[in-house]
C-alpha cells in the first residue's frame, strides 16, 4: 500500500543526487543540441534510457556517423554494470514482490545505487519500497528536467549565437573526461590507459568502432591480471 | 533517420531496464545475492571506465586529426578547466559546464 511518508522520506533522500543529476541532465541536453541531435531526441533519450553515459555515448557516435545498431550495442555494453546493482540490493530487499522489483529496476543508476545501498537496511521492512521508489523518482526527475532546460538553453543560444555551436560540441569530450576522472582510482588506472592506447591506435587506423570494443574487453582483461599478479 | 533513432532508442531502453531487471528479480531466488564472482564483478566494474576511456579518444581525436594547430589549444584548454573543475567541485555536470565555458573563451583568440 502506498505510503506517502515513506515515498517523501526517499523523495527528500535523492537532494544529493539531484544536484549531480541536474547539471549533468543539463550539459546532456546543451550537448545534444551541439551535436544536432536536437531537443526530441534529447528528451526522448532521458525519458527512455536514463543512463547518463551511455545517452552521452549515443549521441557522441551518432554523430560520428556510426551506424546506429552498433552505436546501440556500444551503449548498452557501458551498461552492463548496472547487472551488479540488483543483486547488492537483493539481501536488503528480499520481501519486494516481483512487480515491485519490476518497477524499482528502471531507476536503478549508479548514484540511486551508491545511495541505496548505504541506506536501504537501515529502514523499517514494511517502509523500504516506496522509499526507495522516492529516491528514485526524485533522481529521474532531476535528470528529466535538466535534460529539458539544458536542450531549450542550448538551442536558443545555438540560433541566437550560431558560433556557439562548435563550443557546445565540446560537451562530449568534457563530459567523457569528466566521468573518467570520478571513476580513476588505483584499481581502474592500469585498464584505462590500455584502453586509451588501444582506442587511440584503432581510431588512428580508422576502425573507431572496433577499437572501442576491444577497449572493453581487453581493458578490464588487463586490469584482472595484474591484479592477479600483484 | 528519426525512426531509425527512435528504434536505436527503444532497443538501449529495452536492454538497460533488462540488464537492471534481470539480476534484481533472479536474485532474490538466491538466498538474498549472497553468491558472489568476484572476477566477473571486476570485470564489469572495470569495463565502464575502459569504455568511457575510449570514447574519450574517439570524441576527440577526430577534429584533432581534421584541424589545425590552434584547435589542439582550444582542446587542451578546455580539458584544464574540465580537470580543474573537477578537483574543485567533484560534479561531473559543473565540470563539463567549466570545460565548454574554457574551450569558448579560446575560441576567441586561437
Amino acid at each position: 500500500m502506498f505510503s506517502r511518508k515513506d515515498f517523501s522520506g526517499g523523495f527528500k533522500s535523492s537532494l544529493p543526487i539531484v544536484a549531480g543529476y541536474l547539471p549533468v541532465g543539463f550539459a546532456f541536453g546543451v550537448a545534444a543540441e551541439g551535436a544536432q541531435a536536437g531537443t526530441f531526441a534529447a528528451v526522448f533519450t532521458s525519458l527512455f534510457i536514463y543512463a547518463g553515459a551511455s545517452q552521452f555515448a549515443l549521441v557522441g557516435l551518432l554523430k560520428d556517423g556510426v551506424p546506429i545498431l552498433s552505436a546501440a550495442l556500444i551503449t548498452l555494453g557501458l551498461n552492463l554494470r548496472h547487472l551488479l546493482y540488483g543483486p547488492g540490493l537483493s539481501r536488503d530487499t528480499e520481501e519486494f514482490s516481483l512487480r515491485e522489483r519490476l518497477v524499482a529496476a528502471f531507476g536503478l543508476t549508479d548514484e540511486v545505487f551508491a545511495v541505496a545501498f548505504s541506506r536501504i537496511g537501515k529502514m523499517s521492512r514494511e517502509s523500504r519500497f516506496w522509499w526507495l521508489l522516492g529516491l528514485e523518482f526524485g533522481a529521474y526527475l532531476s535528470w528529466f528536467g535538466g535534460t529539458i532546460a539544458g536542450s531549450i538553453s542550448g538551442d536558443l543560444l545555438i540560433s541566437h549565437y550560431s558560433l556557439l555551436r562548435p563550443a557546445l560540441s565540446f560537451a562530449l569530450p568534457a563530459l567523457f573526461l569528466s566521468l573518467l576522472l570520478s571513476m580513476l582510482n588505483s584499481s581502474t588506472r592500469l585498464a584505462v590507459i590500455t584502453s586509451l592506447i588501444l582506442a587511440t591506435a584503432f581510431h588512428w587506423s580508422g576502425y573507431s568502432e572496433t577499437g572501442i570494443i576491444a577497449a572493453a574487453l581487453i581493458g578490464p582483461g588487463i586490469g584482472i591480471i595484474f591484479r592477479k599478479n600483484q | 533517420m528519426k525512426i531509425d533513432f527512435i528504434k536505436a532508442v527503444l532497443l538501449i531502453a529495452v536492454g538497460t531496464y533488462l540488464i537492471r531487471a534481470v539480476p534484481f528479480v533472479l536474485s532474490s531466488k538466491k538466498e538474498g545475492g549472497k553468491k558472489s564472482w568476484p572476477q566477473i564483478n571486476l570485470f564489469f566494474q572495470l569495463m565502464g571506465p575502459s569504455m568511457i576511456a575510449a570514447l574519450l579518444v574517439v570524441s576527440v581525436a577526430s577534429p584533432l586529426q581534421t584541424q589545425n594547430f590552434s584547435h589542439l589549444i582550444n582542446v587542451a584548454m578546455g580539458f584544464s578547466g574540465v580537470v580543474v573543475s573537477h578537483f574543485l567541485w567533484n560534479n561531473s555536470g559543473v565540470s563539463v559546464l567549466t570545460g565548454v565555458f574554457c574551450f569558448s573563451i579560446t575560441l576567441l583568440f586561437f
